[in-house]
């Protein structure tokens, strides 16, 4: 039984024993010191010695990113249905956010950091504006997907994507259409929304993991600045997983 | 073969369309539909048709792929405007019947809402319709169908017979004045597809309402319909018309009596006819 | 005709963006960050400033394209590996999503030790391309119908010559569009890289204009960076062509 369960893991997760086998041996073998690469047991004691603090900064990166992300899931969903109703406004806004969908996030945030000041908002709000553009083009490509036959069915009892039924049709057809695009964004932007927040907050320097693996690095604490950028990517990853795990729950609910 | 065809014309036998029900309904005058492909290509889909259907009366549309059957079906839906002609059904354009939500609809995909259990997808056209929903009718059509125990099954938890049954049953919610049928029981296997004629058949019996269906099986159509109307490709056209003249209800056994298995043949000599000048030319 | 009222909206969209972000620069409404667009290019009429501005576009560049370059190879090589050896497929998997989730900032640190610091933005930058690719050239060589890979079973050909005669051309289209997706991934990479204490490029220069307040040079480092992205999607495309032509 344990071995089974055993040969399963090593199967899914080689690849990771592997590097950090690696990177323990390379550290060994090199006999690099702490303040050049510290080994993951001394990152593993730098995190045990004060789990409060890393925690802490963990729990402002995850809320900053995650009150983020639903804000700018809000904000793309209720653009792209306005934008969805109201041909005109469509036309306007798409340049605009194809254009800013090409500018690299991270050249963004340096410009956004400037534009919303320093400050514990500031995360929010960057992740917020980060994410609405692909959520935004994803769902209204959603709403505007909608099945023909299903369509033609509405059309034959009068329900139109126009005129005085365009409600009708919006929230029992687009809307409900446009939910497995909804799921998608959220698990494509999970990890991108933890990427910004870090981001910002290397860029800022005042809260969060993002902050400690700098200032850590500028007082030389390199087991505490690696200790913060793996629990980072334990954050992304997991945010990921659950992102995954929810779309999978529910995307056979909104599509056949 | 063609002798046939003009006796059958000539001389409706006992059974078929009862004259009380023999005013037009749906008129179709000269009509034409021409798509454009690109800014110089087009296709002409249909040529000059003119026919009339009757109050009450089933008839099928059958013909080779591709000519013209679902367009025509649904601009008598009034899905689509033709590019000539005229359709007018009960004196009026064709969305007037629309506006007035009195047309039913169910094609080959079943186009259910996932996101609806069975109960959900039968009384959609009530919201639609901006009526107060009826969970009386709704239940009654369940039964109707046979799916009164699926009443919370969702569309992804049925099969594919039950579905398209389902799919009928939604069309039918709001006893339609028009019912509009295009290849319903198309994805389904043959043995599955007898029984769903079967059903439909006794389902319509009970409430008669005007039907256009389109199907590509001669079998479904003659034991659906009072009348069939062959059409032939490039360009759409409908080059003839057969009665059909057995008494109802029809059960399996009609299926397999001398005059309905003699009428299959006559048809399906006449498509083979047409496909066969089409394959030449 | 509804494409051209279509087509008359997005240039009425274009026209607009570009008058409301004039305005709202020159009345400083969203504050001195918000520059208008012309004195953007005002800043970059100068010789200097666009030369400053060329060389470190230029050394972001390579960069992006370098670790285009290995994250492409790296990534076909994994799918392959995972394509001949079907055991090792789940673990390779598990590490491609794991290396999608990672936020590549946190990688910086440790980039810095065991690359060095010069490499950095390549390691980034290859590291973000690999993950798009590796999933493209998957899903690309997953897709091929059950019938063709039956007709080669049934012809009893090897797994290594099922790959370069049926499934890999029919991953094609897929693997350019994980090019596609690798090039963008690439600039974003390499500018991410940059900042953890290489000397030029992009990233240095959005950092320290940040920093110092120079809105122009931190616009305009922003607009180049685009720039280079929408580059690699054309260069892609029209490689795209010219492959299509010259094969199919
Ligand atoms: N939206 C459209 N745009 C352009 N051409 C169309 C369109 N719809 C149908 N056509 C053309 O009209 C012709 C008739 O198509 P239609 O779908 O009505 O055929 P059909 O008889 O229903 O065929 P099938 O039995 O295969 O369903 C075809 O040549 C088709 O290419
Ligand atoms: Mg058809």
């Amino acid at each position: 039984m344990m071995r089974v369960w055993l040969v399963g893991a090593i199967v899914r997760y080689w690849t990771i024993l592997i590097l950090l086998v690696f990177w323990q041996v390379l550290v060994t073998v090199n006999d690099y010191n702490s303040i050049v690469a510290p080994s993951p047991i001394q990152v593993g004691t730098a995190f045990l010695s004060d789990p409060e603090y890393f925690m802490s900064h963990a729990w402002y990166t995850l809320s900053s990113a995650l009150g983020g992300l639903i804000l700018g899931i809000a904000m793309g969903t209720i653009v792209a249905s306005l934008s969805w109703a109201t041909p005109l406004f469509n036309g306007l806004l798409m340049p605009m956010s194809l254009f800013f969908r090409s500018i690299p996030i991270v050249a963004m945030i340096p410009i956004i950091v400037r534009l919303v000041g320093y400050g514990s908002h500031s995360v929010i709000m960057i992740t917020a504006i980060l994410t609405f553009f692909p959520c935004y083009l994803l769902f209204l490509s959603g709403l505007e997907d909608v099945n023909s036959t299903r369509k033609d069915f509405f059309s034959s009892l009068n329900c139109q994507p126009k005129g005085f039924k365009m409600l009708t049709f919006f929230r029992y057809l687009a809307l409900p259409s446009a939910m497995p695009n909804l799921l998608v964004s959220v698990r494509l932007l999970a990890p991108i929304c933890i990427l910004v927040a870090l981001v910002t907050e290397f860029l800022m320097g005042l809260q969060g993991l993002g902050y400690v693996m700098t200032s850590a690095r500028s007082t030389l604490r390199m087991d505490v600045s690696w200790a913060a950028a793996i629990i980072s990517c334990l954050l992304s990853v997991g945010f990921f997983l659950v992102a995954s795990a929810v779309e999978q729950k529910y995307r056979s609910r909104w599509s056949d | 073969m063609a002798e046939f065809q003009k006796e059958t014309l000539g001389s409706p036998l006992d059974g078929s369309p009862p004259t009380s029900v023999m005013q037009p309904f749906i008129e179709i005058d000269g009509v034409s539909k021409r798509f454009h492909l690109s800014r110089s290509d087009y296709v002409d889909a249909l040529v000059d048709i003119s026919f009339e259907i009757y109050r009450n009366e089933f008839v099928a549309l059958v013909g080779p792929s591709g000519c013209g059957k679902s367009t025509l079906l649904r601009m008598i839906a009034g899905l689509d405007e033709p590019s000539d002609g005229v359709i007018k059904v009960g004196d009026d354009h064709p969305r007037e019947l629309i506006a007035k939500q009195r047309v039913g609809m169910a094609m080959q995909e079943h186009g259910l809402m996932p996101w609806l259990d069975a109960v959900g997808n039968v009384s959609l056209p009530f919201r639609l319709a901006g009526l107060p929903i009826d969970p009386e009718r709704v239940e009654e059509l369940l039964e109707l169908v046979k799916l009164s125990k699926f009443s919370n099954a969702r569309p992804s938890q049925l099969s594919g017979g039950m579905k398209q049954r389902l799919s009928i049953a939604r069309a039918l919610v709001l006893q339609p004045d028009l019912l509009i049928l295009d290849e319903p029981f198309g994805a389904l296997d043959a043995v599955t597809r007898r029984m769903m004629n079967q059903e439909l058949q006794r389902i319509w019996s009970r409430k008669p309402t005007t039907t256009v269906l389109v199907t590509h099986s001669l079998e479904e159509a003659v034991f659906l319909s009072d009348r069939i109307l062959m059409m032939s490709p490039n360009p759409g056209t409908v080059i003839s018309e057969y009665p059909v003249p057995l008494p109802r209800p029809r059960t399996l056994e009609t299926s397999r009596e001398k005059d309905f298995l003699s009428l299959v043949e006559s048809v399906t000599a006449r498509l083979d006819e047409i496909c066969a000048t089409e394959l030449l030319s | 005709m509804n494409d051209i009222l279509a087509y008359s909206r997005w240039c009425l969209g274009v026209v607009i963006l570009i008058l409301a972000w004039e305005i709202t620069g020159n009345r400083g409404w969203l504050g001195s960050t918000w520059p208008p667009l012309s004195s953007i290019f005002d800043y970059l009429n100068s010789r200097p400033n666009l030369e400053l501005l060329v060389r470190n576009a230029g050394v972001t560049g390579v960069n992006a394209v370098l670790g285009l370059l290995f994250g492409t190879l790296i990534g076909a090589l994994l799918a392959i590996l995972g394509f001949l050896i079907p055991r090792l497929y789940p673990g390779l998997s598990t590490f491609a999503t794991f290396v999608n989730a990672l936020p590549l900032i946190a990688l910086g640190p440790l980039l810095i030790i065991t690359v060095g610091e010069g490499a950095t933005p390549v390691a980034i930058a290859t590291l973000s391309v690999f993950f798009s690719f590796f999933v493209a050239a998957i899903s690309g060589i997953n897709q091929t119908t059950a019938i063709q890979r039956d007709v080669t079973i049934v012809f009893g050909a090897s797994r290594w010559k099922k790959l370069r005669f049926v499934q890999l051309p029919a991953a094609v289209p897929r693997l350019f569009d994980g090019l596609k997706l690798g090039a963008s991934a690439a600039v974003l990479g390499a500018i991410l890289g940059e900042w953890f204490g290489s000397g030029s490029g992009l990233g240095v220069i959005l950092v320290s204009a940040m920093q110092n307040f120079q809105i122009e040079l931190l616009w305009s480092a922003a607009l180049f960076g685009t720039l280079l992205t929408i580059t690699g999607f054309v260069c892609i495309s029209l490689i795209r062509i010219a492959f299509f032509r010259r094969y199919l």
